[in-house]
């Protein structure tokens, strides 16, 4: 870069940036705005808190056994009763918090990374290499995501690490697509002339432009999709290719409760909810950002 | 837009349509009983598969020369009687006018097929290995009504193979004219014939009028495979079905306690056990073996994993086995005995190791709470789950610390229980404690060709004494099974094989 | 049109092999071999090897695949190691039961989608809004053999202990009521997605002029939403229904599974688990035609609808 235009592009910068801000302030007013939405975000706060201080808030380990009070329903002394081995359901939902939540955003990363950028790629350069990463991308798409990662993981082996990198896999394509288009729509904005005419490298300018202005539709899809990851993963499970015992993942513990769910109804019903909760408030969010953040939907 | 609304529209209808079908519901019909199996048939071609839901059905259809007595001892089917011509050699003689369902009569011809069939190298049939000591090349048919099989060296325990499903009679002129149709056209001499197959659903069968045994009680027979336990249980209960095969644990007292419900519970041939890989360390020092086997509860182990579909085992075989010698096993759980035995062996501080377990729900628990008790010798365990190919390879391959795994001696036979698990020659096979002992290796093979069954009985508590001594593994329980069956079913008999039969079970 | 089709087609093909080679890499790959899972346990290891060869497993990867490749050509997808059967004819008696139940689910979908996204639209940022938004997610949010074992539990177990008979069949195949459940379980699963986009859809179209046009003209504000506003807001669902088809079809498996449906998905995880190779190979083209050729339809009934579209192909 020539020195001559570093002063150029630097106020091209402090103006991007205080756009940036005030659309930021008026996505969250208008994000307020929706009380259901709010709701969902209070909701994922107070998983985050809780999956931050597992340790702490849970009244028991993770894998604190004992066979003198096996099935015991909710009560005073375990306040969501206990599964097969005596365990505490309750501490084991706090413990499996951090494993559901860390499967949603691994899985999401995996798939926004990888995926972000190769469509950020296909979408900036056009041509041949689009081409061939689409055309791959299409490959994958057009075997059904839950079974490829059933493929995927039988194929690894079922444990925690295998089945967050088959979900991955499995977004790859999902945010290739959806950061393709919106580079091919942003990348013939004048701000990106300006910084080719200036002399910007094609990395810096997906980097430092393209990359900031697909934020939007970007966000709202990783959060729904972090939501649909988790009920992939308790499919999964479902299956006996989920997490690996004794690890207390929600999808893994209700399925394992599931044949006692006529006695002991507590020990699928719990992680259950735990989940319908969690999936519930991403896609509350992510509606809401949607609404949000769309110029479409302005009143 | 009208054109999309009326596409829309005509695609609600037909899926209605043809959802609607038969929406009546129908009164019971009394001819007609409605089983549950745990698994959709694969096939009925009883050489072709080697699953415990195929061969269910499969035994319905086809019949072998000799069928096994819920004694574990066997009785005459096809054949009416049989000898020993001499050492290597069983002669047959058939039961005259039986026919098969497409009407041909049943003869010495069909036997002599059906073997040669089914060992035939170059097809190389699942079932193929359960005959694999008889001669097939050398079947002599002496005349219509008599066939001498050979085998290839003495084979003491060959009439309880032939008693196998594997060893099901098939008709040579349907195999002959269906070639690879005949799995989905069986033809077989068994009390009821294929009606229908709706792949996916159920299997209709019908009965077969001109069975030599008599017509079964009722008119039509269907399997329906239904793969989740409770929804066994619940279509039980409901009517859906009139027998259903393995209830879940969970499920046992609900059945039990349902006036409209009967509930059968057996002991089946299998034992279920956790198993140390002898040749790699920490297992491959005896002493550690012998202080796990003394850091178990299995009383524990077998209640809460197993409840009242296993009872605690006591030895190296399943306890139905005649054989089996409950007195060989000394583990009683001793605690400071297990330290003991570990600091001995170097292992004061304990180790790491990885339990491989399958995707089996009892093995997964029994994995749980060994990982939790292990800890306080020490002992880290973590747990890997496998796929059950990827299972059977690697634990055929060595490559695991510590597994479970269950052994299911069908013909009930000792050597069948025996045998694949211990023998040398099937490392990289069955053996997958990887055993390797010459002593055990002779006792295994003497007792394959014994004739005398005292002398046999012998030889095969003499090889029980000697796994004791060697600990390749912890036996944890008997498999028990539970079928239920609703209360206005009569006649009807389980098998501790599992394979109960339909002939004399009717509906009132 | 008829070229356009035509070229369309023939650019499925490399998206066809393409997914067909990476299962069977996946499936290659996997430990474990499709031999030792049909041979009973105390099989030796001569009788494994046997097997291995009988079937065609000890060549490399690529000529497997080869062939694989050459008897698809021959419109041939081979047998089924585990029981010797074509795996086409296999194929064809069980699909019909996963598209009647994908069709089933679909009505579901829409049916509770039309509606929720209808309601949140004319009354945006009304509790009502959330509300619709709100209850078209629990169906999302639930992970559906939970929901499948409830309603099994409730419509069967609860219903014939407490009125004597039985409102659903718990499992099964074969009449009208065997297909709600399942219809239902997987129908709610996809609703959010198809209310969505009803709602934004709406929305827009109901700022058009030509809307506040029949409003001025005093048209009942019933009539304004069905007949000028949902007509017109229609076509992006009917494209979200085609793109959700593939992963409906792919999610059918553990529906299936519960209610003992004899589709094609249960089908898969078997033949998966079984490594029954050619079994899975089949099922994945099967889908990935399907799943292409839906796509493909959606594209098509863009052009017919919309004449402007039309044009550019001719």
């Amino acid at each position: 870069m020539n020195t001559s235009a570093a002063p150029q592009d630097q106020s091209l910068k402090t103006e991007k940036r205080r756009k940036q801000r005030t659309r930021l302030q008026e996505t969250w007013r208008r994000f307020r705005k929706n009380r259901w939405a709010l709701s969902g975000l209070v909701l994922l706060v107070l998983l985050a808190a809780v999956a931050l201080g597992a340790g702490v808030i849970a009244p028991e380990g993770v894998d604190h056994q004992d066979f003198t009070r096996r099935f015991a329903p909710p009560g005073q002394e375990n306040l969501l009763g206990t599964d097969n081995l005596g365990r505490d359901t309750l501490s084991r939902i706090i413990h499996g918090s951090r494993l559901s939540l860390s499967i949603g955003f691994i899985t999401t990363s995996i798939g926004l990374i990888i995926g972000g950028t190769l469509g950020a790629f296909a979408g900036f350069y056009g041509g041949t290499r689009d081409q061939i990463i689409m055309r791959i991308m299409d490959v994958i798409l057009a075997i059904p995501g839950f079974i490829f990662a059933v493929a995927l993981v039988t194929a690894l082996g079922p444990n925690l690490t295998n089945l967050m990198i088959a979900v991955g896999v499995n977004s790859i394509p999902y945010f290739a697509r959806i950061i393709r288009s919106s580079v091919m729509s942003v990348k013939e904005y004048e701000y990106i002339e300006a910084a080719r005419a200036i002399g910007a490298g094609d990395l810096r300018i997906i980097a430092k432009h393209v990359i900031p202005n697909s934020f939007a539709p970007i966000l709202v899809q990783a959060t729904l999709r972090i939501g649909d990851t988790i009920i992939i993963a308790a499919g999964l499970s479902f299956l006996g290719l989920g997490a690996q015992p004794p690890l207390p993942e929600w999808g893994a513990m209700l399925s394992g409760g599931r044949q006692y769910l006529r006695d002991a109804w507590w020990m699928a019903t719990f992680p259950g909810i735990a989940i319908m909760i969690t999936v519930l408030a991403f896609n509350l969010v992510g509606d809401g950002l949607r609404d949000a953040l769309d110029p479409r939907l302005k009143n | 837009m009208k054109k999309m609304t009326c596409i829309l529209v005509i695609f609600l209808a037909a899926g209605i349509l043809a959802a609607g079908g038969r929406a009546e519901r129908e009164p019971e019909d009394l001819n007609h009983l409605i089983v549950a199996n745990y698994a959709e048939t694969q096939i009925m071609d009883p050489h072709a598969v080697e699953d415990t839901a195929s061969h269910w059905i499969n035994n319905q259809i086809f019949e072998g020369l000799v069928r096994r007595t819920d004694d574990m001892g066997v009785e005459p089917a096809l054949a009416e009687d049989w000898e020993f011509v001499d050492e290597r050699t069983i002669e047959f003689s058939l039961r005259e006018g039986v026919r098969f369902h497409n009407g041909d009569e049943f003869t010495a011809e069909d036997v002599k097929f059906s073997y040669q069939r089914l060992l035939d190298p170059d097809a190389s049939l699942a079932g193929s290995s359960r005959l694999a000591m008889v001669d097939a090349e050398n079947i002599e048919t002496i005349d219509r009504y008599t066939v001498r099989i050979p085998t290839y060296e003495s084979f003491s325990a060959l009439l309880t193979y032939l008693a196998h499903s594997s060893s099901l009679i098939v008709s040579r002129s349907a195999v002959e004219e269906l070639g690879g149709d005949f799995g989905a056209n069986p033809v077989g001499t068994g009390p009821f014939k294929l009606s229908r197959w709706d792949q996916g659903t159920a299997v209709h069968l019908e009965r077969f009028d001109d069975y030599w045994g008599g017509p079964a009680q009722v008119e039509r027979l269907t399997f329906r495979g239904i793969p989740e336990a409770s929804s066994r249980t619940i279509e039980l209960e409901t009517g859906g079905v009139h027998v259903a095969q393995q209830i879940p644990e969970t499920d046992l007292r609900r059945v039990d306690e349902n006036d409209q419900l009967v509930l059968h519970q057996y002991e089946a041939l299998r034992l279920n056990y956790i198993v140390f890989n002898t040749q790699k360390p920490p297992f491959d020092d005896i002493r550690v073996r012998r202080a796990i086997s003394y850091a178990v509860n299995i009383d524990e182990l077998a209640e809460v994993a197993y409840g009242d579909l296993g009872s605690p085992a006591q030895g190296y075989m399943n306890s139905s086995i005649w054989t089996f010698t409950p007195d060989v096993y000394g583990y009683e759980q001793d605690l400071d005995r297990a330290r003991e035995l570990l600091a001995e062996a170097g292992y004061a501080d304990g180790f790491e190791i990885t339990m491989s377990v399958d995707d089996n729900t009892e093995r997964r628990t029994v994995a749980e709470i060994l990982g939790s008790q292990f800890r306080e010798l020490n002992i880290d365990m973590s747990i890997d789950i496998y796929e059950w190919g990827a299972y059977l390879q690697m634990t055929a391959g060595g490559q695991h610390d510590i597994a479970q795994l269950s052994w299911l001696a069908s013909t009930g036979d000792p050597h069948h229980a025996l045998h694949p698990n211990y023998h040398s020659d099937n490392i990289g096979a069955a053996n997958r404690s990887h055993t390797s002992l010459p002593e055990l290796d002779e006792l295994l093979e003497a007792g394959m060709v014994e004739p005398d069954q005292e002398r046999r009985a012998e030889i095969y508590r003499e090889a029980q004494r000697v796994i004791a001594e060697y600990a390749p593994i912890i036996p944890v329980t008997d498999d028990r099974e539970a079928v239920g069956v609703r209360s206005n079913v009569t006649g009807f008999q389980y098998s501790p094989s599992g394979y109960h039969l339909f002939h004399g079970v009717g509906l009132e | 049109m008829g070229r356009y089709i035509l070229k369309r087609i023939a650019a499925l093909i490399p998206v066809l092999i393409g997914a067909t080679f990476i299962v069977f890499a996946i499936m290659h790959f996997t430990p474990g071999d499709p031999a030792t899972l049909m041979l009973p346990q105390d099989a030796t290891r001569a009788e494994i090897e046997a097997m291995q060869e009988r079937l065609g497993l000890n060549e490399p990867f690529l000529v497997q695949y080869g062939s694989f490749l050459a008897g698809l050509l021959q419109g041939d997808l081979g047998i089924s190691f585990r029981t010797g059967q074509p795996v086409a004819s296999v194929i064809m008696t069980r699909l019909p039961a996963t598209m009647l139940l994908a069709a089933a689910s679909i009505i579901v979908a829409v049916i509770i989608g039309l509606i929720a996204g209808i309601i949140a639209a004319i009354r945006q940022y009304t509790f009502w809004d959330g509300g619709a938004m709100f209850t078209a997610l629990l169906g999302v949010s639930m992970p559906n053999f939970w929901l499948g074992l409830m309603m099994i539990l409730l419509f069967s177990v609860f219903w014939s202990t407490n009125f004597g008979y039985t409102l659903l069949p718990a499992s099964g195949y074969g009449t009208f009521q065997h297909i709600i459940m399942p219809a239902v379980v997987l129908g709610t699963a996809h609703a959010s997605f198809i209310t969505r986009i009803t709602r934004s859809s709406m929305l827009e179209v109901l700022r058009q002029d030509y809307i506040r046009t029949a409003r001025a003209k005093g048209l009942s504000e019933w009539a304004v939403i069905v007949s000028h506003a949902l007509r017109n807001a229609l076509m992006p669902v009917v494209t979200i229904i085609g793109l959700r088809f593939g992963v409906l079809l792919g999610g059918s498996v553990i529906t299936e599974r519960i209610f003992a449906w004899p589709g094609i998905g249960r089908l898969l995880i078997d033949a998966v688990r079984a490594q029954d190779y050619n079994v899975v190979q089949g099922i994945i083209l099967t889908y990935a035609v399907i799943f292409s050729l839906v796509t493909l339809a959606v594209d098509l009934l863009y052009t017919v609808i919309d004449p402007r579209i039309r044009r550019q192909y001719r």
